[in-house]
């Protein structure tokens, strides 16, 4: 039996009269995955991300929540939370009210789920208050708790840091962290670092097109397939390079730092260390130099104009 | 049950938002003023009519035909937030995510809205009162009246809310409601001037004040049912149609 994953999407397209707001893609999100959208404004995220929650039908192509066709199961709609990029917020009602309200248009009369994520979502203190009259990082937070109150196993969040001050997007970077445990998070966003820092998989979509899914370990590694070390060596001695027989190798110098970069697919930083020391060299430091989605996304959106 | 349970959800939430507004109170204080000038006046002219004329033509039936006019402003302001308010905010998707299918939202809307306008004309029971005090005793008449009232009001909220979905703009909406009723009201005008009968007929019957003219004299047609019912099903479908234009 084959695995089964949280979203699933095969060949899926979307036409409006005149553009074709997403062409043709395919890819998966694993159950358990926090699973980052990167694309540029109008790339289709949004379009991709309302297909998958079933508010807009794919034009053609299959789209499968935990292995079932979106639409013609309405009940995996309950297993699914989504977060557009405006939260959609009463703004006359009072948070604990409005939560009430979601959980019974979910058709769920239970609270345990509610009260979690009100806890979650840091809102005990803002229960009896106007949505209206809450901070943009508090709305934010309460579009998050309405996305929860029925224990979705499957959360979508259209950006969901957009707009809101460094201290805000902290916060609800926390959060997200935190449902990590419990939920398969799709989430698109334009903040680079924030991928860096919650995502496992990445899938980056360029005017319609899908132009990378996977790890984001394999991206960075298909991107920046050399393996650069970055050192601190005060007494480097250039006799020292007849030392090492790396593939590919570069040596640069720039006063005391030097950069050692490879395409050798092992990891040589204790191999390196290990004979800088023994040939007499001061090793202050050493650094792995990694691949920076904001460099990938960059790459990929610039080779896709 | 669940069904009926997915429209109650939907029409206690309205009704809060009705009840909490100060629009609906500035509404129905509109509306008794003009009311209740327009019921003074009929009934210091009906001292002056002849001892034929009862208080049913010189009250009853002119103040029933004002309630169904001013209505025909009053209910595409009662309606114009229902869906484009929803629009605006972006809480349709929360809706769309939901449970509920369209015309349960849409039902919700309409029966919150029928309350809010039920609301505004329950001060027009102190007309009947102040009738039985003069010794007024036609109740079948007044009975008959409300209910065309009733019919022909909920006829025009499903105009206006079917006018709300078109747009995210709530004065857009309130103007296009009033401009689709209005277009319905001048129906009877084409089916006087029509030189034609059968299509002079065809125009009066498809008139909301064909049928609401019928009811206030007491004449309730089985054919009136049926039109306000096909009415009111033709606009409910148009307003789903309108909400499922975001899959076209």
């Amino acid at each position: 039996m084959s695995e089964i994953n949280a979203i699933e999407l095969t060949q899926v397209s979307k036409e409006y009269p005149g553009v074709n707001a997403v062409d043709n893609i395919s890819f998966n999100v694993g159950l358990g995955e926090v699973h980052g959208f990167l694309g540029p404004n109008g790339a289709g995220k949004s379009t991709t991300m309302r297909m998958i929650t079933g508010l807009i039908p794919q034009s053609s192509g299959e789209i499968k929540i935990f292995g079932k066709e979106t639409l013609s199961h309405k009940e995996v709609q309950n297993h699914v939370g989504f977060l557009p990029e405006q939260p959609p917020l009463y703004l006359n009602m009072k948070v604990i009210d409005y939560l009430n309200f979601v959980l019974e248009l979910h058709g769920f009369k239970e609270t345990e789920y509610r009260d979690l994520a009100i806890e979650r979502c840091g809102l005990e203190k803002n229960l009896g208050r106007l949505i209206g009259n809450l901070s943009k990082g508090f709305k934010q937070r309460v579009g998050i708790a309405a996305t929860l109150v029925h224990n979705p196993k499957l959360v979508i969040l259209d950006e969901p840091t957009v707009g809101l001050d460094p201290a805000a997007i902290d916060e609800i970077r926390n959060l997200i962290l935190s449902l990590k445990e419990s939920h398969t998070i799709f989430l698109s966003t334009h903040h680079l670092h924030e991928v860096e820092l919650l995502c496992s998989h990445i899938t980056v979509i360029n005017q319609g097109k899908i132009l990378r899914s996977g790890t984001l370990e394999q991206i960075k590694e298909e991107f920046n397939p050399r393996q650069t070390i970055l050192m601190e060596i005060p007494n480097w001695d250039d006799k020292w390079k007849s030392s090492f027989n790396y593939p590919e190798l570069v040596i640069e110098r720039n006063s005391g730092l030097v950069t050692f970069s490879t395409t050798e697919k092992n990891d040589i930083r204790a191999e390196l260390c290990r004979t800088l020391v023994n040939s007499g060299a001061d090793l202050l430091s050493l650094k792995k130099e990694k691949a920076h989605v904001e460099d990938i996304f960059r790459s990929l959106t610039e080779d896709a104009r | 049950m669940k069904y009926l349970g997915g429209i109650w959800i939907l029409y206690k939430k309205e009704v809060k938002d009705s009840f909490f507004s100060p629009m609906l109170y500035i509404l129905t204080a509109l509306f008794c003023v003009i009311i209740g000038w327009l019921f003074f006046n009929y009934l210091v002219l009906s001292k002056d009519a002849t001892a034929a004329a009862s208080l049913t033509q010189s009250v009853i039936l002119p103040i029933f035909g004002n309630i169904n006019f001013i209505f025909l402003f009053m209910a595409p302001l009662l309606t114009m937030r229902c869906f484009a308010e929803e629009k605006k905010l972006n809480t349709l998707d929360l809706l769309f995510h939901s449970r509920l299918q369209n015309i349960q939202i849409i039902l919700g809307k309409l029966f919150a809205s029928a309350t809010s306008a039920l609301f505004m004309l329950s001060f027009t029971l102190v007309f009947p009162i102040v009738l039985a005090i003069s010794g007024y005793s036609d109740w079948a008449i007044v009975g008959s009246g409300y209910l065309g009232i009733i019919l022909s009001v909920l006829s025009y909220l499903a105009v206006g809310i079917f006018a709300s979905s078109l747009t995210e703009n709530q004065v857009v909406a309130a103007l296009v409601g009033f401009c689709l009723l209005l277009g319905s009201m001048l129906l009877v005008m084409s089916a006087n001037a029509s030189q034609n009968y059968i299509v002079g007929q065809i125009l009066s019957y498809l008139s909301i004040p064909f049928h609401f003219e019928a009811f206030v004299r007491g004449a309730m047609k089985s054919y009136s049912f049926i039109y306000f019912a096909s009415f009111l099903s033709f606009f409910i479908f148009l307003t789903r149609e309108s909400l499922e234009s975001r899959n076209w």
